[in-house]
């Protein structure tokens, strides 16, 4: 009895541990995506001419410039909805994944352009983004990990 | 209960520092597409200028020198002292010579 009591414990403890973590992880995603896209809304025009600026997606700058913060306000919505969470979590990667594959392909080429992304984030160099976003492709993974299951499956 | 409140003291932080660090009132009044130039040095720092160019296009000419370098560099705004003028606001463009 005094065993089940304190496996009992350990596991809610493990639990309120982990969902401790899962909400660090989501608070901090849901503050990068607010903050870069009103930075990039606050800045929308000259957010368009960088985007013009870049190889391969210049032709769709306009559209790109206006669906990026949308996108990241999205993530953020559904990173706050307690029953969209994990669908949250899952864009959130993707999108970090996104913006960490185009960093590199932009380190790897000998393109020399600023960076177009929002608020303070700009003044950090390619190599200083790219850990940045490596680092925040690992929040949300962790995020994932760490979030409790949408469907639970209880024992009949 | 406590999550929402949570999630919206995120959200206006974010808002905060970002309006913080935009610097929108400058921006506003810049033109669209026209924007402060400064000379750099050859990794992209933007130097003092005795003269202030504001416009679309590069007004720096730079020669070649055997190897690529930063020429110069747009900005959103800049700052004034005895020295000169100095870059300040966005980085919006910035030159890489002969790119």
């Amino acid at each position: 009895m005094h065993l089940r009591n304190f496996s009992t414990e350990t596991k809610t403890m493990n639990q309120q541990t982990r969902k401790w973590i899962a909400d660090c992880c989501v608070y901090s995603l849901v503050f990068l995506f607010v903050y870069t896209a009103t930075s990039k809304l606050s800045r929308h025009e000259i957010f368009q001419i960088q985007l013009e600026r870049f190889p391969w997606i210049k032709h769709m700058a306009f559209i790109i410039a206006w669906v990026v913060p949308a996108v990241e306000l999205a993530a953020a919505v559904l990173l706050l909805t307690r029953r969209a969470r994990r669908a949250g979590l899952y864009i959130s990667l993707a999108l970090m994944i996104l913006f960490t594959l185009y960093l590199a392909f932009m380190l790897g080429t000998e393109k020399h352009l600023p960076c177009s992304c929002g608020g303070v984030i700009s003044s950090m160099s390619w190599g200083q983004h790219l850990v940045f976003n490596i680092f925040f492709t690992g929040i949300a993974i962790m995020g994932i990990v760490y979030s409790p299951p949408k469907i639970k499956f209880y024992e009949t | 209960m406590k999550r929402k409140i949570i999630g919206l003291v995120v959200v206006v932080l974010a808002i905060s520092f970002s309006a913080f660090t935009s610097r929108v009132e400058t921006e506003k009044n810049a033109k669209f597409g026209t924007y402060y130039w400064f000379p750099t040095d050859p990794v992209g720092n933007p130097q003092t200028t005795a003269g202030l160019y504001y416009q679309s296009n590069d007004p720096y000419v730079c020669s070649f020198t055997g190897m690529g370098y930063y020429c110069a560099a747009a900005y959103t705004s800049y700052t004034q002292d005895v020295y000169g003028y100095h870059a300040s606001g966005y980085l919006v463009l910035q030159h890489f010579y002969p790119n």
